[in-house]
This record gives structure tokens, C-alpha cells and sequence, in this order.
């Protein structure tokens, strides 16, 4: 990757300090590229935690699986939600906080090749969770297979993934007002 | 603006923050804590074996037609199978009457609850303990079990053509099912040529005179050296 120099003049000095300007850009890149990383694992654990959730104080009276069996392969799945966020979370908001603070300090940072195809890329497949959500519910609908249960699902899916999928909308429409 | 962009990323994390920690609180609620989930695991494993020494008591039953006298009987190379993995003590084992025994473990929990999905044995869903010292009653199953109203087959007579140089014996030969140190008095005072034993029944092989015979046990057949 080749170093970007209008963005390292404008960076702070502990990153202008750097003997490399690759690094720079390599470090940045890293960090973005975790960032995302991150933001997917806690995003994914949230939702996972939050069917759980409404599967268990609003079960779906139409799932005929053997309780016992999906209980416990639940029980497996909540672990693993609740060790990804504990690793993941705090990674995600201390690189949020510290790239935003970059970001807002050198708005420059924002055309970083990294951060823009990470942003693109959880655009589509946050647009594709969205999209497919609402098909499956329709789909269930016309099927007559609606339940409550299942409309809470749509609703926490539509939640996290169209915020996240809005929130960088919103980020790529800053950035186009920055670059004009 | 900026200091106005920061403090809405502020709230943003605080929001999320929030979100996440009562989704951890959820989580945490629903599979208890991580020393519960522990004990929990400890005592899968002391029922997983319990079922072990189970399986060896019933083989040695099948083979020996008689309970072990203790769990050391069983011949078990590797002592840790039927040992307790958090005290290191062999797993109490009495046998109760002829076909029935108790296994005894001291458990760190109870899966007595009605809401079976809380303890996680399907394989074993018989096998409910409380908390604490217990014993559960076994028994050995129906299909291995001495049948003690049994009537003998009468005896086949078989006379062997006569060779040179050597007695000719009389053979009798017995079935029977397989019971609990039967040895040549079933016979009838003749000597046990060969035992075939399996878990449905026994094959008893009696000749009559002229032999005199020593027991030689190897698995699961008694064989007769003849002289």
C-alpha cells in the first residue's frame, strides 16, 4: 500500500513520529480492519443473545424441535455470544472512540482506501441481512406462519442490522460532503 | 462542532455500552454463573462414568454370572475409570442382593429440577441425583438375568464308536442356561468335559467315566483339561 501524504502531514505527532509513512498507512489500515472485525463479532453475539431472548420469554408455540436438544445447543451458542462480546466489544468501542477522534481531527483519514472498502462491505451485507429479513417475514406472512415470535425476530434483526447499515449510510454521505 | 461530533460519539458508545452489558447480564442469568457451570460439568462427568461401571458390572455379570465381590474385581487397567476425578477416591460400589447393587458418588449438584434442559445429560436421563452423597439403586437388566424356574433338557445319550486302545466313554450332553458356579455336580457325578457359556446359555459336555478332568477358566468359556 502506498503511504498517503496528505494524510500522515495532518496526523498527531505520535503517529508522525513514525520513521515509516508505510507504517502509518499499515497501521491505520490495521486498525480499521479490526475495528470492522470487531464490530461484526459483537453485532453478530448481540442479535444471537437477542433471539435467545425472545425465544424464551415469547417461545414459538409452531417449534416442534426436541426442547431439551435445542436447549442446550442454545445454552453452547449463549456462551459463545457472551465470551465474543467480552473479548470483542471493548476492542470495537476503544478503536471507535480512538479512530473518531483521529477521524474528527484529520477528516483526511476518512479517504483511507481500508476504511472505505470496510464500510462498502458491511453496507452490502448488512443490506443483504435487511433484505433477506424482510423477504423471510413476508414470505412467513403470505405462509400464514406468522406468529408473534417470530415478528420480534424480524423487529431485532431490522434493529441491529439496519442501524448498523444507516449509521454507515450516514458515514459514506459525511464523507461525500467532505470530499466535494 | 467537532468537540459537538465527539460528545455524540460519546453518547453513541454509552447507548451501546448499556445495550451490551444487559445483554451480557441476560446471558450471564441464563447459564449461570461460570462456578456453577463447573460443579455442573464435574458431576456429567461422575454420571458418564457411573454408567461406565455400570456397563463393566453387567459384562462381568454376563461372564461370571455373579455380581463382583467390589469394583477392583473387575479387572480394570486403567484405575482412573472408576475413581472420583476431585477426590481421587474409588466410587462406592455395593451389591445388594443377587442381581442388584448401588453406586455411590458424592455430587456438587442436583439435576433433580423439573426443567430437564437445565442439566444437560440426554444420553443418561435416568440417572437424577440430588446434591450431595448418593447411591442409585441398579439393577441388572432382564435379558442377563438367571431364569430360576429353567427345566433342564433331558440328557442326549451318545455312544461314541469304540476306538483301539482306549475306554469308551459315555457323553452326555446338558443345556442349560448359565447359572452361578454350576460345576461337575450338574453333571451327575461325571466329570465337565467343556462349558461354552454366552449370556443366553450354557453347553455342558459330560463324560461319564474313564477321564479325570481339571477346570481351566478363559473368558468367557470354562474349559475341561481331560488326562
Amino acid at each position: 500500500m502506498t503511504p498517503d501524504n496528505s494524510v500522515s502531514n495532518n496526523l498527531p505527532p505520535f503517529l508522525t513520529n513514525s520513521s515509516s509513512q508505510n507504517h502509518i498507512s499499515l497501521w491505520l489500515t490495521f486498525e480499521y480492519v479490526i475495528l470492522f472485525i470487531a464490530l461484526y463479532a459483537s453485532t453478530i453475539s448481540l442479535a444471537g443473545i437477542t433471539s435467545h431472548a425472545i425465544d424464551q420469554f415469547i417461545p414459538d408455540s409452531t417449534n416442534l424441535t426436541n426442547i431439551i436438544y435445542q436447549s442446550e445447543f442454545e445454552r453452547g451458542m449463549l456462551r459463545g455470544y457472551i465470551a465474543t462480546i467480552i473479548v470483542f466489544y471493548p476492542v470495537f468501542s476503544l478503536l471507535f472512540l480512538h479512530l473518531k477522534k483521529l477521524e474528527l481531527a484529520n477528516p483526511q483519514l476518512k479517504s483511507i482506501k481500508a476504511r472505505k472498502m470496510c464500510i462498502y462491505i458491511t453496507l452490502i451485507v448488512t443490506f443483504l441481512i435487511t433484505a433477506a429479513n424482510i423477504t423471510s417475514t413476508l414470505y412467513g406472512f403470505l405462509a400464514g406462519t406468522t406468529t408473534s415470535n417470530s415478528l420480534l425476530h424480524f423487529i431485532a434483526t431490522l434493529f441491529i442490522s439496519g442501524g448498523v447499515f444507516v449509521y454507515y449510510l450516514w458515514q459514506v454521505k459525511d464523507d461525500r460532503k467532505i470530499n466535494a | 462542532m467537532t468537540e459537538k461530533l465527539m460528545r455524540n460519539t460519546y453518547i453513541t458508545i454509552t447507548i451501546l455500552t448499556i445495550i451490551y452489558l444487559a445483554a451480557l447480564f441476560y446471558g450471564f442469568s441464563q447459564i449461570g454463573s461460570p462456578f456453577e457451570a463447573r460443579h455442573v460439568k464435574v458431576d456429567e462427568n461422575r454420571v458418564r462414568k457411573l454408567h461406565n461401571i455400570k456397563s463393566l458390572i453387567e459384562n462381568y455379570y454376563s461372564t461370571h454370572r455373579i455380581l463382583p465381590q467390589n469394583l477392583s474385581d473387575l479387572n480394570i487397567t486403567d484405575q482412573a475409570s472408576i475413581k472420583d476425578d476431585v477426590t481421587n477416591q474409588f466410587y462406592n460400589y455395593q451389591s445388594v442382593d443377587l442381581d442388584s447393587y448401588q453406586l455411590c458418588a458424592t455430587f456438587d449438584t442436583s439435576n433433580q429440577k423439573k426443567d430437564l434442559s437445565a442439566y444437560p445429560p440426554p444420553s443418561f436421563p435416568s440417572f437424577l441425583h440430588p446434591k450431595g452423597y448418593y447411591c442409585s439403586d441398579m439393577e441388572i437388566p432382564e435379558y442377563l438375568k438367571i431364569k430360576s424356574n429353567f427345566q433342564p433338557i433331558p440328557p442326549i445319550q451318545i455312544t461314541p464308536t469304540p476306538a483301539l486302545f482306549l475306554p469308551t466313554p459315555t457323553i452326555k450332553i446338558y443345556f442349560s442356561p448359565c447359572g452361578k458356579y454350576k460345576t461337575t455336580k450338574e453333571c451327575d457325578s461325571a466329570y465337565l468335559d467343556g462349558l461354552q457359556c454366552s449370556w443366553y446359555a450354557c453347553k455342558y459336555v459330560c463324560l461319564t467315566t474313564g477321564t479325570d478332568a481339571a477346570e481351566v477358566c478363559s473368558g468367557n468359556t470354562l474349559k475341561v483339561v481331560t488326562e
